[in-house]
């Protein structure tokens, strides 16, 4: 039994002197999978990142050791010989990790590359191949850009490129936070399986994926790791609420012949569909089947190619911009990649005040919000009100942004994901908020990969081969 | 940073005051003669005496103001002008409009700076404007390139783009999700733009443009006094030198200022991505 990495009593505080990782031990150990979970915000990513040899912004370490092969990341010469080499790290937020501008092979080709610097290329073809197969990734999709993939495909791609490099020490982040159970699932038995036996760090809060894969399971609240072993019982789909459709029969969205293409490839062939006012509906679909291509479509922010929109009867264009020149309604989008969705330079109270302030602007009845409640409504504490984007977890962004999203009072809320990196209470309490907002009329569509979220949907469509049913 | 920074920040400091305040420190009427051509140092003429037998000294403290007015006049226009054609650009929805607004302002950087400023100089009624126009029409094609190519890059981000489905208003959108983000690059676009400037500004000197004649002016001085570089090189060297260091100085102090400003930023951490690279 080998230990690969060892982190002992590391503690560390942020700027305002409250802990972020309080007294941490881990060993990760060679051929072992071992699982994190643990509520959004509770340090998770900044353990990983420490990993590393990173520490975020405005972060401290104040005490404690981690070794990584025996070395210490946070020496900046150890830090670049071990990253890439012998750690690899699957970030949150894939779409930002990638390249926009160069095809995945050749990202591959060049990670390869800068492990083993002697291989040749046809060495490097097959290691490349291999690692698309090892993360479940189709073939055909190494030469695509970054842009033509979608959440799902775009997080096996960073994936694909964390294992082509085999390093000894792999530490994921939520990698199948944007992906359907079947393809969790087949991913996840892979890092069982890796024929070099590297020790692997699984952040994830799809419980029962962790359960599944993980041979130790450590859950961390507050910056405190406890409890290992598999002692963690996988939640049941909540039957509160359920399916309790009290659409009132009018349309408050509906779209006819939508055909969505990108190039020469059709992503959607006229498609239609209808939600009532104050209905939930569940897009589903395998990854890259065009969930989000037409989540954006119906918010305005990429016309499709053809296709009719209706929002209350009335037509709607399908240019956000002309939307508000028109006065026609607001449909708002909460996208998968959180980061880019929230303005850098902006504190969430200064977001959600925006919203609000669009709200009134539209003499809807969410104006009469206060930025405290709505942040309340979906979980977000008060102190986090004046962070901005960055010094927020992954989970707390995504929170973030759809809570500025329904502060601006939407006709329609269309949430891509929104949902996947929030551990289940969070999950529950943001789901009830949605809810909530259905009851006061608002349509939603929920475009989601996991069956809790699908089972809170009055009904659900499934996208396959780019038709809609 | 401090220790290492600080020869380079009080140099170009000292050239600025030296430029602002100078005419208000001499003592002598930097523009009658007060001794033969070309002495060399005494301990009356500090520097010497130029090609007239005036004051060397009298006229390099005069000789920067007019020199630096022009350039940062020239500097706050042009990059006015740029940041307005460049925003407009890259919103509005007038696709056309904007392409040829665009080939419009390509059309200007096409003019060599020298020729605009020699046929301003002849249209324009002395002083400094013709200089200023011209280092205006000279920068203003380059910073409508670059801050549309960065505001473009902007207004499509996600959350920028939410705004604009939000029906948030267009200066709400330029103050919260444009501006903030557009500012370094302007702010750096702004200094490369009066290094220019103060080179345009120079050169007028040179040519015996702008002012007319008696006016001090370091770019004048050098082409003045070249004649006797041999026998006292200092009306020529110490102007040369304060233009470089002017130069060199003013980008520093920008850099100085703004940096803290923007909140240079270690970028490590959380926000780094892609560590795996």
């Amino acid at each position: 039994m080998t230990v690969v990495a060892e982190v002992r009593g590391l503690t560390v505080t942020a700027a305002d002197g409250s802990a972020v990782l309080d007294a941490v031990g881990l060993e990760l150990v060679r051929g072992r999978v071992t699982g994190l979970v643990g509520p959004s915000g509770s340090g998770k990513t900044t353990l990983a990142l420490c990993l590393l040899g990173h520490l975020g912004r405005g972060l401290r370490r104040t005490a404690g050791t981690v070794e990584v092969t025996g070395a210490d990341p946070f020496q900046p010469a150890v830090r670049r010989r071990l990253r890439g080499r012998v750690t690899g790290y699957l970030p949150q937020d894939p779409h930002s990790a990638l390249d926009p501008r160069r095809q995945l092979a050749a990202q591959l080709d060049t990670a390869a590359r800068i492990a083993r610097p002697h291989e040749d290329r046809a060495a490097r073809r097959t290691r490349v191949e291999q690692a698309a197969r090892d993360a479940a990734l189709d073939l055909a999709l190494l030469r695509r850009y970054p842009g033509q993939l979608s959440g799902g495909q775009a997080q096996r791609a960073v994936l694909a490129w964390t294992l082509v490099t085999r390093p000894e020490l792999i530490v994921l982040d939520e990698p199948t936070s944007g992906l359907d159970a079947d393809t969790a699932y087949r991913i996840g038995e892979r890092f069982t399986t890796l024929t070099w036996r590297p020790a692997v760090l699984l952040i994830s809060h799809d419980i029962a994926l962790v359960d599944r894969v993980a041979d130790v399971t450590q859950s961390m609240d507050r910056g405190r790791l406890s409890g290992s072993g598999r002692a963690i019982a996988v939640p049941v789909p909540s039957p509160t609420g359920g399916p309790s459709p009290n659409g009132d029969g009018t349309g408050a969205l509906s779209f006819e012949d939508v055909t969505v293409r990108h190039g020469p490839l059709y992503v959607l062939r006229s498609v239609s569909g209808q939600v009532a006012a104050g209905e939930m509906v569940g897009i589903r679909g395998a990854s890259g089947s065009g969930k989000t291509s037409l989540a954006r479509a119906l918010c305005g922010l990429a016309p499709p190619a053809a296709g009719r929109l209706l929002v209350h009867g009335a037509p709607v264009s399908w240019d956000a911009a002309a939307r508000v020149r028109a006065g026609q309604p607001y449909l708002a989008y909460v996208g998968q990649d959180a980061r880019t969705a929230l303005n850098p330079r902006e504190t969430v109270r200064r977001a959600l005040a925006r919203s609000l302030g669009a709200a009134v602007r539209r003499g809807r009845s969410g104006g009469t919000w206060s930025v405290e409640e709505i942040a309340d409504r979906f979980a977000l504490a008060p102190e986090l009100l004046d962070r901005t984007p960055e010094r927020l977890s992954g989970g707390q962004r995504h929170r973030a942004a759809l809570a500025r999203a329904v502060a601006a009072a939407p006709a329609v809320v269309v949430c891509d994901e929104s949902t996947a990196s929030l551990d289940h209470d969070t999950e529950t309490r943001v789901l009830k908020t949605l809810d909530g907002l259905r009851r006061d009329g608002t349509a939603i569509l929920l475009v989601t990969h996991s069956d809790r979220v699908a089972a809170r949907a009055d009904r659900v469509l499934t996208i396959h081969e780019g038709q809609l049913r | 940073m401090t220790l290492r920074r600080l020869p380079v920040l009080m140099m170009s400091s000292l050239v600025l005051i030296i430029a602002v305040c100078g005419p208000w420190l001499s003592a002598v009427d930097p523009d009658t003669p007060v001794a033969g051509p070309f002495e060399t140092s005494s301990g009356v003429h500090l520097l010497g005496t130029d090609v007239l037998g005036r004051d060397t000294l009298a006229r390099v403290l005069v000789g920067g103001r007019a020199l630096i007015t022009q350039a940062a006049v020239a500097t706050v226009l042009g990059s006015m002008i740029g940041l307005t054609v460049g925003l407009w650009v890259s919103m509005t929805r007038r696709r056309t409009a904007a392409r040829f607004a665009v080939l419009g302002v390509d059309a200007l950087a096409v003019f060599p700076a020298m020729l605009l400023l020699l046929v301003l100089a002849a249209g324009l009624p002395g002083g400094g404007a013709a200089v200023v126009a011209a280092s205006v029409l000279v920068s203003v094609p380059f910073s409508v390139r670059v801050i549309r190519e960065r505001a473009t890059a902007i207004v499509a981000t996600d959350h920028a783009r939410s705004a604009l489905a939000r029906g948030d208003a267009l200066t709400v959108r330029l103050r919260y999700d444009v501006l903030p983000a557009l500012a370094p690059a302007a702010l750096a676009e702004a200094g490369i733009r009066l290094v220019a400037a103060v080179q345009v500004a120079a050169t007028a000197g040179f040519l015996g443009l702008g002012a007319s004649a008696p006016t001090a002016n370091w770019g004048r001085m050098v082409q003045e006094n070249s004649a006797g570089i041999t026998v006292n090189p200092l009306p020529v060297l110490v102007p040369a030198a304060l233009l470089v260091v002017l130069a060199v100085g003013v980008t520093f102090l920008l850099d100085h200022i703004t940096g803290p400003l923007l909140g240079e930023r270690d970028r490590v951490g959380p926000d780094m991505v892609g560590v795996a690279r």
